[in-house]
């Protein structure tokens, strides 16, 4: 009976529920249309993050990578040297599966476990004739140990020109670094490439420029801590506006310059930069500047007779009984430029580094048939911030973007001296 | 709508291909058609209208964004149905602790003669006393009473035990039948 009235009472609200007038929200539609689009801005964000973050990782596994081939290389230089350096010549040698040994601390060395017979000639004795192939890993292994004394006052010398992040150097001479012997001697014959990969000046050069924001008392990469000069490519595309448009008239001309816009600057760039301290470097730069303009002079000369405006044009009512003539000074004007600048690097990491740039340079217009509207000579003043990447072995490529005021110095025609403002995102590689 | 009747409103197939194509004009004819049916769900299960338009939005975002990948067409308002209830989970995932509510001791010999009762009220009145429900019976109450799905799946979809979904139930039933009768003002007793 109760549940039959359970029962009832569930259907009967289903049924009721069933019959919901549900009004759909105002502009709903409009609302979830706005969402969607902002999820799909913000995924898209999110991708091209990802595939930035994927392009930096990439660069660094290339980078890596290099590295790794460097250390290959350098293994296999070192390979070939044992085989041909006569100063390697080991106190061994192998007669009818024996092995014999001047100095028998080596064999104990590469591995103590092996209980050696010593003969009355002062050889070791292997057991039997299936350790020909230890024989073998036995020379090999006495020859690494033999590079890797060969390779100390090399890895010493590399080390004595690198400094550490706090300006104090670091000690790697040989005599201190027991560690890797002790390793050597533990190694097991067999892993002959872990061998050779660890006694390799490489694989220290990897650990230092990879973990040195972790470790912060290590060296840094040979490319940021070169405090000699260092020379920059770089392109400069940018856009160019008028600042200052300015319309003069006498008692016979009117004149007026209009831009119907699109202009565009273009600037090759070399400098030259000095670490004057830490953070702070001075440049001289060298810059071949081409700009684009579409730049159109209106001069409107009184009775002239040549083109009378419309009287009836309300727009041109200002030019009645004047006559108006147009000349498009559109083209393109070379400029050759030297300037200065001064960089200061306010944030920095292993890699990279982020600096502001204040910059002036002089230029002179190369085609001065356009000299009308164009400057014969331009200061420009400049402001960028810049980013540099090392990408190995002393390159360095940069991204910066900047703004520059163009300030008139000297114009045949005083009447119309245009200031102009340069909007630009410069593209370099440089190297230390 | 009960479980059996999720698969057979009528669908148009050119709709959801050219929502499945991500054209505005599709999206717009999808909204039209199955906005009100989302609608009265949202409804149904939130406290309020601002919660279910909340619902309703977040609810058509996913459906817009995930219909690309619905394969089988006739399932799709089963597919809306789980849409929509995952987000009314999700609004309320942090109001589903379990609510004890101890004001439905019913006196001895209180009958509930519901049918009339119901029938008396108006829709949007059972409407307003399923929203003021609290949440966790509210949710039990609309997934088993009107969607139809067992214990088990309810167990499931909201993370609490089998019995604790039929004690709310039973809660949620004793709850709402009090607040019915209080708001028609008919108290009844067993004769």
């Amino acid at each position: 009976m109760k549940n039959e009235k359970n029962s009832n009472f569930e259907d009967q609200v289903r049924l009721k529920l069933s019959n919901i007038d549900a009004s759909l929200p105002k502009d709903g539609f409009k609302a979830i249309q706005n969402r969607l689009a902002i999820r799909r801005r913000k995924r898209g964000i999110l991708l091209l993050l990802m595939i930035l973050l994927l392009v930096g990782s990439m660069g660094t596994f290339v980078v890596f990578n290099g590295k790794m081939l460097d250390s290959k290389h350098n293994s296999e230089e070192l390979q070939q040297a044992t085989e041909r350096a006569p100063g390697m010549d080991l106190p061994i040698s192998v007669e009818n599966d024996v092995v014999n040994l001047e100095n028998q601390s080596i064999v104990q060395e590469i591995n103590p476990d092996i209980k050696s017979k010593k003969s009355s000639s002062n050889s070791v004795k292997l057991s039997n004739n299936s350790n020909v192939e230890f024989q073998n890993q036995v020379v090999k292994k006495l020859n690494s140990i033999a590079n890797v004394q060969e390779i100390r006052p090399k890895a010493s010398e590399n080390s004595q020109t690198t400094a550490s992040t706090d300006g104090s150097s670091i000690d790697e001479s040989p005599n201190k670094n027991s560690f890797s012997k002790e390793v050597m001697a533990n190694l097991d014959p067999s892993n002959l490439e872990i061998t050779q990969f660890l006694t390799n000046r490489s694989f220290k050069s990897i650990f230092h420029e990879h973990y040195s924001p972790v470790f912060s008392n290590l060296p840094l990469p040979a490319n940021k801590v070169s405090n000699g000069l260092s020379w920059k490519w770089s392109i400069i595309p940018g856009l160019h506006f008028y600042h200052v448009k300015p319309n003069k008239s006498d008692d016979i001309h009117f004149f007026k310059i209009e831009n119907p816009g699109n202009d565009w600057n273009i600037s090759a760039e070399f400098s030259v930069h000095q670490n004057l301290t830490k953070r702070i470097a001075f440049g001289i730069h060298g810059q071949y500047s081409v700009t684009h303009s579409n730049l159109m002079l209106q001069s409107i000369e009184k009775n002239a007779g040549k083109a009378v405006v419309l009287d009836e044009d309300p727009v041109r009512g200002l030019y009645r009984n004047y006559s108006l003539r147009s000349d498009k000074i559109a083209g393109q004007f070379y400029q050759i430029g030297l300037g200065g600048s001064i960089q200061y690097q306010f944030l920095e990491n292993n890699r990279n580094t982020i600096y502001s740039q204040l910059n002036s340079f002089y230029f002179q217009t190369l085609n001065s048939d356009k000299e009308l509207l164009f400057p014969n000579q331009e200061l420009r003043l400049g402001m960028s911030l810049g980013w540099n990447r090392a990408i190995g072995a002393g390159w360095v490529i940069g991204m910066q973007p900047g703004f520059s005021y163009g300030l008139p110095v000297s114009s045949s025609s005083e009447m119309l001296r245009i200031n102009r403002m340069i909007f630009s995102v410069g593209i370099s590689v440089s190297r230390n | 709508m009960p479980k059996e009747k999720r698969n057979n409103t009528s669908i148009d197939l050119n709709i959801i291909q050219s929502c499945q194509k991500g054209e505005v004009k599709g999206q717009e004819n999808f909204y039209k058609q199955y906005g009100p049916l989302v609608m009265s769900i949202c409804l149904r299960y939130a406290a309020n209208r601002t919660d279910a338009e909340d619902i309703f939005q977040e609810a058509f975002i996913t459906i817009f964004e995930k219909i690309k990948h619905l394969k089988q067409a006739d399932r799709l308002v089963s597919w809306i149905y789980k849409i929509i209830i995952s987000k009314v989970v999700r609004f309320y995932r942090k109001k589903i602790q379990i609510e004890e509510v101890s004001d439905f001791n019913m006196p001895p010999g209180y009958i509930v003669q519901e049918n009339e009762i119901i029938q008396a009220l108006s829709t949007s009145e059972l409407l307003a006393l399923v929203q003021q429900l609290p949440t966790g019976y509210r949710l039990v109450f609309n997934l088993h009473i009107i969607e139809g799905f067992s214990h088990k799946e309810i167990a499931q979809m909201i993370g609490v035990t089998e019995a604790t979904s039929r004690s709310q139930l039973f809660k949620a039933k004793q709850w709402l039948k009090k607040r019915i009768h209080k708001a028609c003002s008919i108290p009844t007793y067993e004769k």
